[in-house]
């Protein structure tokens, strides 16, 4: 059992561990917390409901991520060469995350979703020494919260209810040397085994979120939110742990020449549940333009920064939404991770 | 690469965007000042606000809530709140009436300055009276689009809730407003848009004449006969809209009146006075402009408060006195009042009742000798309506009744003839101004209320004075100054609105007095009294 829970420790380390991550908040550097007012408010801040002027209906979302080290694997001729010059670096892919039937309003919403992770951290090679890590999960679950607005709309305070079930495992592969030689040489092979431990689990979580979202009205142009949000810890066991995780945020919106403007600034991971790697700071800007009855703009660009620069654009075709994003996260190693993202749904 | 294409689908967006109305409002109110483009502005948001997309109607509410909230400028906040009232009730997307509804409530409960918590009372009035819509336009034609009956209950319903809650003055503010709506006739202005479409609206005529309907004539009919119009002849008769309208009015009327039973019961959330004046309603029924039926509905109500004793004896003397009003002299006081002189010269010392009854009657006889070239005669007018200042409980309603049923006679074209009027008008003006000022640092107290109750409608005769003055070749500055000079100095910006347009008031019959005090006044003015003096001097 305390495998189970070092491997599972070391699951996400380094990297903001989330249950699902919005394309949108991913463009724009994860500065999400006071800016949630779409579908995805219950995984960021539930009180975002309250910003959700809308009854958006999602039929189907579904993205795919993966990162440049993959790509750049896949592309690579020769693998055993390449593996060396992968050190500190991970594969990481998202085949696919499905979120279906969601409903959000500016009171109460719902969500459920599907998603998988394939992530596989070579931590350190030199000559035959390999440290790695290989986590891969399936999860699906169900979301569910309302918010209400308190002193004349100015606080929004919104909470929410979680549950997620997960399959995955944790393996962690510490390669020697000497185990090899052992292996070739003395034909003993104990010690190699040993350098492989996995850690399995199917496990069912749930954990409740709150939010809370102060508008400072006096500042009408800019409409300035502050934003508060602790979302629940989330135990799976041996298949990962996504820790409890206090986010603050801050934004403001505004509208120049038609088009609505969004700031956002957030510190990630007050109370560093997550031992993040790279900076807690995340900036964030959205522009976009008409705003349709699916609550999502007809098209919207989005950059950001997470230590790293990001962006991202979505085109809302009727009611056609297509999102991508591109974006990097700091790990484990301290070397920046590049991904990308695409997704797209059928919004109501 | 980010940035280039950062800035390539920044400037495509700049392009295809299009401004929110709230915008484009938000920004009229930023720079402008004028009075009519911001009236124009506020109503193009609320149009916005009512049906167009939800980002409009977002965009809609954010900007009435924050200019009603943080504007400087008093008259925009107030425009602001008018729009609040109008979205709260109209717009088809509950966000926006949620946000706007929550602001109303907060105006009224939180301690808002009294001129915007009148101004939500006043907007849920003129909504209920179809006047607080937006304009429309048809055939270059620019009409009134008036919400629908069931929107109007609910404004009138979410003031009618609260009216017990309300602070004493804007419940005394509140009773003015339910008796507009209680006068208001039956108009195509005022009409809802479901019941009267723009074709209706715009044929102003065939509302005002009606249809022509045809006898009934049998194919075998006499053509002599029916030459002769021994079939009957043509009548014009109300369309249909126009009955329908009737209807749904009278409705909505006796929903009000219907409210009043809890408002009348004795209760301490509702001061005495406040009540009185609800009570005073019930010898108005024939000026509802109402059905026959629906009138007789009406009175049968007033007949059950009569004997209801959960309801103060004060009250219920007052309605039963209005009622024997009606019964004694005719709705419109065409039964002359049949007093002697002495008994005309000792009017003062009757009681109220005796006021409330024949007081309308006796100022009518009055009017009729002044119209046939004759001189009034008893009482004195000035000394029954200016004789003391008595803030007791019968005092406060005995000014009611005088003050309002003489400014409703002077209204009608009736002078006061005795000299000094204005002299004494303001002496006792002064006597209520001295009993609504509180110490700093105290709280105003119920005598305090009274008396700021009481200057509603002494104002409102005051400035029904200058006929009286000119018949007396009395010059008007002395009054006209002293109006300037209680507005300058009047803390509160409904106050100061009240001592305004009492000087308004005058533009009609001394217009160059009147433009030389309100051009000469020293004191900050919001933009609608400031907006109404002009017009005032304009007329």
């Amino acid at each position: 059992m305390g495998a189970l829970c070092a491997a599972a420790a070391t699951v996400q380390a380094g990297e903001y561990a989330a249950l699902r991550e919005s394309l949108r908040a991913r463009g724009m550097g994860g500065a999400f917390t006071a800016v949630a007012n779409d579908e995805y408010a219950l995984f960021y801040n539930p009180a975002g409901l309250r910003s959700v002027y809308y009854n958006i209906f999602a039929l189907v979302n579904a993205a795919v991520t993966v990162n440049q080290t993959t790509t750049d694997f896949g592309n690579e001729a020769n693998a055993s060469n390449a593996l060396s010059s992968y050190s500190g670096k991970k594969l990481y892919l998202e085949p696919l995350d499905l979120g279906l039937l969601s409903f959000v309003n500016s009171r109460f919403g719902w969500s459920v979703f599907g998603n998988s992770v394939f992530d596989f951290s070579i931590d350190s090679i030199s000559g035959s020494n390999v440290d790695a890590t290989f986590n891969a999960y399936g999860q699906f679950g169900g979301v569910l919260g309302g918010a209400w607005s308190f002193l004349d709309h100015q606080l929004d305070v919104g909470i929410s209810g979680k549950i997620a079930h997960r399959t995955g495992s944790a393996t962690t592969v510490t390669v020697t040397e000497q185990a090899i030689i052992d292996a070739y040489v003395s034909q003993n092979t104990t010690a190699l085994e040993n350098s492989i431990k996995t850690s399995y689990d199917n496990k069912t979580a749930f954990s409740a979120d709150v939010g809370v979202m102060y508008h400072l009205d006096s500042y009408y142009t800019f409409a300035p939110k502050l934003g508060l949000s602790y979302l629940g810890e989330l135990d799976f066991g041996g298949a990962g742990k996504i820790p409890g995780t206090l986010n603050l945020g801050a934004s403001t919106e505004s509208e120049y020449g038609g088009i609505d403007i969004i700031m956002a600034a957030d510190y990630m991971d007050v109370l560093d549940a997550h031992k993040l790697k790279g900076g807690k700071f995340r900036f964030g800007l959205e522009l976009g333009v008409e705003k349709l009855n699916n609550g999502h703009h007809a098209a919207s660009f989005r950059m950001g920064h997470n230590g790293y620069l990001s962006s991202g654009i979505s085109l809302n075709l009727w009611k056609l939404k297509i999102d991508y994003a591109q974006y990097s996260q700091t790990l484990n190693s301290g070397l920046e991770d590049k991904r990308k993202s695409l997704g797209v749904g059928l919004v109501f | 690469m980010t940035f280039r294409l950062f800035a390539i689908v920044g400037l495509l967006l700049f392009v295809v965007g299009c401004t929110t109305q709230g915008r484009r409002t938000a920004l009229t109110f930023e720079r402008s000042f004028f009075y009519e483009e911001l009236y124009a502005s506020m109503e193009q948001l609320k149009y916005y606000g009512y049906g167009e997309s939800v980002q409009q109607g977002m965009s809609a509410v954010k900007t009435a809530r924050w200019v009603s909230k943080h504007d400087a400028e008093p008259g925009k906040r107030e425009l602001a709140v008018r729009a609040l009232v109008f979205l709260t009730f109209s717009s088809d997307d509950g966000d926006v009436r949620d946000r706007s509804e929550s602001r109303l409530e907060a105006i009224l409960e939180d301690g808002w300055p009294l001129y915007l918590q009148m101004a939500v009372v006043d907007g849920i009035i003129d909504l209920a009276n179809g006047s607080n819509g937006f304009p429309e336009e048809y055939d270059e034609i620019i009409t009134n689009f008036g919400v629908v009956n069931s929107e109007r209950e609910d404004a009138l319903e979410f003031l009618l809730n609260r009216f017990d809650e309300l602070p004493p003055e804007l419940q005394y503010h509140a009773a003015g407003g339910l008796h507009r709506f209680l006068r208001q006739p039956v108009s195509l202005e005022s009409c809802p848009y479901d019941l009267c479409d723009i074709d209706v609206r715009v044929d102003v005529e065939t509302w005002e004449k009606g249809k022509e309907v045809q006898p009934v004539i049998p194919t075998n009919a006499d053509p002599n006969a029916v030459a002769a119009g021994a079939y009957g002849k043509p009548e014009w008769k109300p369309i249909a809209e126009k009955l329908d309208w009737q209807e749904e009015l009278d409705d909505l009327k006796f929903f009000v009146w219907e409210s009043l039973d809890g408002i009348l019961e004795d209760t301490e959330d509702v001061p005495l006075l406040v009540r009185q004046r609800l009570a005073r309603f019930a010898g108005e029924i024939e000026q509802f402009s109402l059905d026959e039926e629906m009138a007789q509905s009406f009175k049968d109500r007033v007949e059950a408060w009569i004997p209801n004793e959960s309801i103060s004896v004060e009250v219920r003397d007052l309605v039963r006195d209005g009622r024997e009003r009606v019964s004694t002299y005719g709705a419109k006081q065409d039964t002359p009042a049949k007093f002697n002189k002495t008994q005309l010269h000792e009017l003062s010392q009757r009681d109220t009742g005796f006021l409330e009854i024949h007081l309308a009657a006796i100022l009518k006889s009055q009017h009729n000798r002044q119209r046939s070239g004759l001189r009034a005669g008893p009482p004195n007018l000035s000394a029954l309506a200016f004789s003391g200042f008595d803030d007791s409980a019968t005092g406060l309603i005995r000014h009611e009744v005088i003050w309002r049923t003489l400014a409703d006679a002077l209204k009608a074209g009736l002078v006061i003839e005795g000299s000094g009027t204005d002299l004494k008008a303001l002496q006792i003006l002064r006597q209520v101004e001295e009993r609504t000022k509180v110490a700093e640092d105290a709280q105003p107290t119920e005598a305090h209320f009274a008396a700021r109750m009481a200057l509603h409608p002494l104002m409102e005769l005051i400035g029904k004075l200058y006929p009286s003055l000119e018949r007396r070749r009395q010059n008007p500055k002395p009054l006209l100054e002293e109006l300037g000079e209680g507005a300058a100095q009047a803390s509160r910006i409904a106050d100061q609105r009240r001592y305004l347009e009492a000087l308004a008031a005058g533009s009609g019959t001394f217009p160059e007095d009147t433009y030389t005090v309100s051009e000469g006044l020293n004191m900050e003015m919001d933009l609608i009294i400031r907006h109404r003096l002009t017009t005032a001097m304009q007329l």
